[in-house]
Order: structure tokens, then sequence, then C-alpha cells
């Protein structure tokens, strides 16, 4: 009881600091407008209509009131495909960054508390993956695989995986030493107990940490692959796919990749912000 | 010291073995037949079924690997499902290109975020530091191809100073080497002030003090060698970034180089050229990172004594 | 005969920082003799490490603030001076060997550069002087010099304290600061340092400034000592005064009260009850009364002065 009223002030406390923290409040803002309008995408703007339907008549125009953000080289309406294109990157950042944290996280908590042979191979093959850079690791899943959301998702969260098992790795070799793990254990406590009680609630600062600014670039990987033709496909809205397209009428239509970027860049800076915002709430030290 | 390198020279050899197996490993899960690929979809049958021996398709996995192993390190990568020619001949026209994109943008990252960053720590709540650290977060928060737009959209369209593609002189290679190094040099920077901030704190830079140093001479003989020890790490793992992020660059520019190489070699299902592009680039960070452990051993000699030991 | 080398009067410091205001200092008077050996006692946190910041003017920018008082050195006020004449007096006039050896030597410069910067920073030498001063200096500390080209991490503590003995010893400092020079060496170790210490304020004739809250250690070395509580000097005197004379401070004897002497039997140990004040809320009137074992009415409401009688001086209501 009283274990459990101190863990919730502890984080009444690092509320209480992000609170405090002007940036990571507007960052805070700005993703649950994101996140708003991904779930009420359809409410916004009808999909098959606006963001889909092809109307040659009025490809190209400018920004409007009928077309707040004008329309694309198909005639579709920009501001609905970027509505739309909301619901596909932040699912996929959300995805794509759990998957990867929950088996990286795993291998990486196995690894650090049991050690010996066991920790040694699957580190290893950490290691091996992580010298391939992300991106082309997921470059080269998705070209074994082709496009598509689902592949995109695959390749993404297998290259998420060991920088994740990494991290917690270390988080559960530094905590498992601390008195307190010795202590459970001395009083018998089973492995699975001290994974779950004592040593996963101390190392879920900087894992969250970690998974918010993982979602920012994750949504910047997923949309750079889309860019490059090898994540999600036209006519699908995707932010990547779209700049992809604008970059045909760079000249003629700029509209076409202005609104779009900032879209992606106000998504993203918005979790960096909360990100950077929580690393300092939960560690004060660090400000100083 | 040299036997040191050595050691980390013989230590690259399962790096790359292990790189090459997991990207064979993936392009070998590859849904369709190369042998059809080759052949087009008119092909016979029992062409098809000719070249499929011929290629060596219908061994085990494992052989098919150790054959891989074997004439890669004869320098044979295989040769284009496309065009025919040897891989290694490809890859090789084209990683100068790339190679040079990513060494101007480390250069560049490096030579802006790391003085950025110590001033940015010296003068801390100045509108220096509170500039570049928004200047950063939001280089952090732009997908590099973005930026990359954009910059055609400004010098290359409205003021017609750089070129929108081609690398024909060094010019051409202005507006990517900015696209590809954004965002290392804002990781850069943050990292240089975060760690120049931590160093200001310690005990010796008080002795320093206390012995009668001026800030300045504080700052440049005790502070930067020893806050640039983490940032060293950090350059290295950005090395990677960059080489990935060159497959984008290339793509907005339309640069022929390794990226983009890969890129269409992905898009026609030429998979010799994709598994040794991938394992190319890999190497190339593997040994690049191998560099940026010989150079932490240079900066500081706790490291160089573990080493020569 | 003797002259007044350091006078600190009447010493306020904060330490103010968004939360809270720290007072560490709550007019401290202090003088110490050219050529003396003077001993600061205390607990953790009573005002003994900012007072030697404080001289120094090396107090965390921005936070540590000094609020009043002076710190005459040699009749100069170094409160009032500038930031590059307070660089002339640091290392060379004034240097200070700090708690902790093990992080206060530069990890990626050689001890040797790291002598030599000192050196350099206030003599006018060619680069070969410097390397024999250097030598000169490592020798007197008891380190061959051939291992100036060493760095800190192949130093084991004891010898680091030296290295940095060395350093503050350079230029000839006519006043030496140390703070808590041995409590982070065992005790082995120690005893070497202290020795060295002494021998060498002999030999140069420097004043020392010697921050302890070991009193064996102000015994055996020390010609004066003052004992703070709370951000002041509650009892300064010669060493003779301490530890023979028959009026104390009661804190005082509280602390003599605190050490086990094998010697003559005393049956059980007897702490000072209490803790010292929140130095962000002290209590009025005298800052001890709360934990005095003597304490009367006027203690709770009026801050005691100074009871001075020859080179003995008491801040207590017991002596009028």
């Amino acid at each position: 009881m009283a274990e459990k009223t101190k863990k919730k002030s502890f984080y009444i406390a690092v509320w209480k600091r992000l609170k405090k923290n002007k940036l990571a409040m507007i960052g805070l803002s700005i993703l649950i407008i994101m996140l708003t309008i991904a779930v009420f995408a359809d409410i916004i703007a009808d999909y098959d209509t606006l963001a889909i339907k092809q109307n040659i008549n009025i490809r190209l125009e400018g920004v409007s009131k009928e077309h707040w953000f004008g329309t694309d080289s198909y005639g579709r309406d920009i501001f609905a495909r970027i509505v739309h294109g909301s619901r596909i990157s932040l699912i996929i950042g959300i995805f794509a960054v759990s998957i990867p944290l929950v088996i990286g996280g795993l291998i990486g908590a196995i690894a650090g508390y049991f050690g010996g042979l066991l920790d040694n191979i699957l580190m290893r093959l950490m290691d091996m993956l992580l010298a391939i850079p992300a991106i082309l690791l997921a470059i080269a899943i998705v070209a074994a695989l082709g496009p598509g959301m689902i592949n995109l998702l695959i390749a993404l969260s297998i290259a998420g995986i060991p920088g994740y098992a990494r991290i917690v790795k270390s988080s559960v070799i530094t905590i498992k030493d601390l008195e307190f793990v010795e202590a459970a254990e001395a009083i018998g406590a089973g492995t699975t107990r001290i994974l779950i009680r004592h040593i996963l609630p101390n190392i879920l600062g900087p894992v969250i940490v970690q998974a918010t600014l993982g979602i920012a670039s994750t949504i910047i990987n997923a949309a750079a692959l889309s860019f490059i033709g090898l994540g999600i496909q036209p006519p699908k809205p995707e932010w990547g796919s779209m700049l992809s397209e604008g970059r045909e009428y760079i000249r003629q239509a700029p509209h076409l990749i202005t609104f779009t970027g900032i879209a992606i860049v106000l998504t993203v800076l918005s979790l960096n912000l909360i990100g950077d915002g929580l690393r300092d709430a939960l560690d004060p030290r660090l400000k100083d | 010291m040299y036997k040191y390198i050595i050691k980390r020279l013989m230590m690259l050899i399962p790096v790359i073995l292990g790189i090459s197996f997991i990207v064979f490993s993936i392009i070998s899960l590859t849904p369709g037949d190369p042998a059809r690929i080759i052949l087009g979809n008119h092909a016979s049958e029992e062409a098809v079924e000719n070249l499929r021996q011929e290629l060596g398709l219908n061994e085990p996995f494992i052989k098919r690997y150790i054959s891989y192993v074997g004439s890669s390190i004869k320098g044979d990568f295989g040769s284009s499902y496309r065009t025919g020619k040897p891989v290694f001949e490809d890859i090789f026209g084209k990683f100068p290109l790339t190679l040079k994109l990513a060494l101007f943008s480390m250069l560049l990252a490096t030579a802006l975020g790391i003085p950025i960053g110590i001033i940015s720590a010296v003068k801390r709540y100045s509108i220096i530091d509170g500039a570049s650290m928004i200047f950063a977060l939001l280089m952090t928060s732009m997908p590099s191809f973005w930026i990359g737009l954009m910059l055609i959209l400004i010098f290359s369209i409205k003021l017609d100073i750089f070129p929108v593609t081609g690398v024909e002189n060094i010019k051409g290679y202005v507006l990517p080497t900015i696209t590809l190094a954004s965002f290392s040099m804002a990781i850069i920077t943050r990292m240089t002030r975060s760690t120049m901030l931590e160093v200001i704190r310690q005990d010796y830079v008080r002795t320093a003090r206390a012995k009668g140093a001026s800030t300045k001479r504080i700052i440049f003989k005790h502070c930067i060698r020893n806050a640039l020890i983490p940032v060293v790490t950090v350059i290295g793992i950005n090395f990677g970034i960059l080489l990935g992020g060159t497959v984008i660059t290339e793509t907005v520019f339309a640069l022929p180089g390794l990226g983009t190489l890969l890129v269409s070699a992905i898009r026609m299902k030429d998979m010799p050229i994709v598994m040794g592009a991938v394992i190319f680039l890999a190497i190339a960070f593997s040994i690049i990172n191998l560099l940026v452990d010989l150079i932490y051993a240079v900066i500081d000699p706790r490291v160089k004594a573990q080493y020569s030991r | 005969m003797s002259q007044t080398l350091l006078n600190i009067k009447n010493l306020y410091v904060n330490y103010e920082t968004d939360e809270e205001t720290v007072r560490a200092l709550n007019g401290v008077n202090l003088k110490l003799n050219k050529g003396e050996m003077l001993g600061l006692v205390g607990e953790t946190g009573a005002g003994k490490t900012t007072t030697a910041l404080s001289i120094l003017k090396l107090l965390p920018k921005d936070i540590g603030i000094i609020t009043n008082g002076q710190i005459e050195f040699d009749g100069k006020d170094l409160t009032k001076l500038k930031e590059a004449e307070l660089r002339n007096i640091r290392g060379e006039r004034i240097s200070m060997i700090f708690q902790d050896p093990m992080t206060s030597l530069n990890p990626v410069l050689t001890v040797g550069e790291q002598i030599a910067e000192v050196i350099e920073l206030h003599k006018t030498l060619d680069k070969k002087q410097i390397e024999s001063k250097v030598n000169e200096m490592l020798e007197l500390v008891g380190i061959p010099a051939k291992r100036k080209k060493e760095f800190p991490h192949q130093f084991s503590g004891g010898m680091k304290q030296r290295v940095i003995i060395a350093m503050a010893l350079s230029c000839d400092p006519e006043l030496l600061i140390a703070d808590e020079p041995t409590t982070a060496l065992d005790v082995t170790i120690q005893a070497q340092v202290l020795n060295m210490m002494e021998e060498l304020k002999h030999k140069l004739n420097t004043a020392m400034l010697l921050i302890t809250h070991d009193l064996g250690v102000v015994a055996q070395i020390c010609d004066k000592v003052a004992i703070m509580y709370a951000g002041e000097i509650i009892e300064s005197g010669t060493a003779e005064d301490i530890f023979e004379a028959k009026e104390h401070h009661p804190y005082t004897v509280g602390l003599f009260g605190s050490i086990p002497n094998l010697i003559e039997k005393t049956n059980r140990l007897k702490p000072i009850l209490g803790l010292m004040p929140d130095p962000t809320d002290l209590p009025q009137g005298c800052k001890f009364h709360p934990r005095c074992p003597q304490c009367m009415e006027i203690c709770r409401k009026v801050h005691p002065d100074d009871r001075q009688t020859e080179t003995h001086t008491i801040k207590c209501h017991l002596y009028k």
C-alpha cells in the first residue's frame, strides 16, 4: 500500500515538472490535435470523395475556400489527404514502435537478467543487426517482402528490435544489482515477480522516453520509405508518397509539398518535444 | 596499439559474415523466382528450370550462402539479373559519389555542430543558445527528403543558385550535402552541448579555475577534449544514419549513386544488386565504426591504455 | 611579529536556486597570520568548504552569492577584485587542494602538463625551466619525475593527491587552502599525506587553512583552530586554547565528546543529540540552542556575541 502511494506520488511529481515545461506542453497540445484529427478523419473529410476520387478538372489548384491546401495532380483535395494520412502515419508510428519494444524488451530483459551464454548469443545477434544502419535494414526487408503497409510495418519493427533490446538490457543490468532487487531475491521472490514488480517499473521511465522519440523517428522513416517508393503505395494518402508525387510538380505547384511537409514536421516535432520534456521531468538532475 | 588495430580488423570478419548472412537470408525470402525474373514471362518452363540449375537455385539455402560468401571473397558478388554485368563493377562505379556525399555531410555536420554545441553550452540560456537549440529541434523533426525538396524549391527554382540535380561540379553537392547533414548536425549539436555542460561542472574544471586559468583557456584546454569523447561515439553512429540516408537524398536529387542503384534494383527485383549494395554499405559502416573507435583512443588516454595492454 | 595574511570579516554567503535559499555562511570572522596553520573544524554542512571557495571566489556560478562581508588578503579585499585580478592571485598567491583527488585532475592531460600549467600561467619561464620545475615539484611530493608523462588514471588516490599538492605548491603560494585533503584516502595514506604537508609547511613557510572534521588531525599539526557551526565560527583560538582551556562552547564540548578515547577510559561516547539546523530555515537566537544541553532563555532569542580573552574567542551566552 505504502509502495503504491509512493509510486503514485512519483508520477504526480513527474507530471508536475512536465506541466511546468512550456515546450512539452506545446508538444502535447499539437499531438492531441493530431490524434483528434486522425480519430475523426472520416468526419472531417470524406475519404472516398475527397481523398481518393480523382477529378482531372480541378488538378493542381492552389489554396481556395473549397480546397484549403489546394488540390494535387489528380484533382484530389490535399487537406483531406493530409487528414487521412495522419491516420496512417500515427498508426505506423505507434505499432512499429510498440511491436519492437515488446520483442526487443523481452530479449533485452532476458539477456540482462540471466546473463551468461544466452545473453551472449542474443546480444551478438542484436549487434549484427545493429551493424546494418536501421533504414538500410528496413529497405532490405521491404525489398524482399514487397511494398505495402503491413510489410512496411514488419520491416520497421524488425529494424527497431535491436535498439530497444540494448536499452532495456543496460537498464536491467544497472537495476538488477541494486540493493532492493537483491533484497527481493533474498526474501525468495521468483524471477517473474522480480522482473515485473521490481525491475519493470524502474526501467519504465527511460523506455517511455525512448519510445516517444522512437515514434517520431519511425514516422520519418516510414515516410522516407514511401517517398522512395518502397512503402505505402499510391493512391493511399500517405504523407511520404504524397511528397514523392508532389516532387514531380515542384515547379508548377509547390503547395503540394509544403503543406504535407508541415504536417509531418508538426507531428514529429510534437513527439520530440514531449520526449525531451519527459526525459527532463523524469530526471530533474539532467537539467542543471 | 598496432596489435589492437589488427585485433579489431580480425573482429570485423565475424561482423561482416553476420551482416551478409542476415542480408542473404532476408533477400532469399523474396517471393518470386529469380530465373523467371531474368528470362521474363514468356520463357518456357524448361528454360527457367535450366537456369535455376545453372544458378544453383535448387541447392539448399546454406549451400547457396556458403558459395555466395566463397565467391564474394574473390570479389565476385554475382551478376545483375537485368544487365548481366558483374554486381561488383556496378557498385564500385556508384560508390564514390555516395561516399563523397556521406563524407561531405559528416564534415559539415561536425564542423557546424561541435562549435555551435560548445558555444551554446558556454553561453547557456543566452539568445544564441536558445536559437540554436530550437533550430536543432526543428532539424531533428524534419524529414531529410522534405528539407531537400524545400531547398530545391528555394535555392534552385526560386533563386536559381544551385542545380536541381547533377554533380558535374562542386556546386551540385551543396544542396544534397545540406540535406543529408541536417539531421546529424542537429544531433551532434545537442550532444556536444549536453556533454559540455556536464564537463563544465566537473571537479577538474574547478581545479583549473583555482590555478588561475582564464575561462577561455579552461574551455579550450580542459573542457573540449573531455566533452568530445562521447560526441565521437555519436558521430560514429551518425555515419550509419548518413550512409542509410544517402539512399533517400540521392533519390530526392536524382543522383546516380549507390542509393539510387539500390532503389531501382529493388523496383526491378534485381536481387544480386540489392544484396551487394546493402552488404557494401553495411561493411562501409562497420569500417567507419572501427575508425571511430581508433579516434576514441587518440582522444581518451584511458581507452588508449586499455588497448596497449 | 606575526602579520595578518587573511582576514575574513562578517562574511555571508547564500546559495540561491529557484526553489530555495540556503544560508551557508552567516557572519564568518576568521584571521590567519603569515606562516600559520589554521584548522577549520565542523560537521558536514557547517560551511567549511563554502568558506574556502569564497576566498578564491570559486562558488558555483550564479548560485553561490556573497551577500555581505570582506575577505582581506594581504590588505586587499578579494570580494571587490575583478576576475582578471583574481586570476593572478589564484594558483600563485593562494592555492587550493580539493577534497576528492579522484575527480580533481583532468583525465585527458598528463600530470606533468597539469602541473606545468599553473607555472606557465604565473611565471615567465621558458619550456626547459618549466620542465625542471615540474620535475622538482614531483620529487618534492615523493613522485619520481619520470612519471610526469603519465595520466591521472595511472595513479592511485594517494598519488593523485600528491600531484594536486605539487600543483598547489608550484608557485610558492603564501596561502594554501586544503579542503579535507585526506578524507577520500585510506587511513595509512592519510597519515603519509598529512606528514608530507606538515613538512612542506615548515620547508616553504606557507600559511595553511586546513579544513577537516577530524580533531585528531588538528591536534597533530595545527597552530590555531576555528570551530564552525551552521555557517558561523562559534569558537576559535590557539591549539592550546581549544584542547586545554577550561571554558568552551557547548558545541565544542560535544564535538570532543563524540571522539572515542583510548587512553582515558570513558564509558561510552556522548554524541551531540539532534541534527544540524536546516540551512534554509535557521533558528532564531543562537543557532545551536535546539541541541544545546545548557540552553538558557536568552539563547532562544538573542544571537550571542563573541567573547574574547587574549587569543581565545567563544560565541556563547554562557560567557560574559
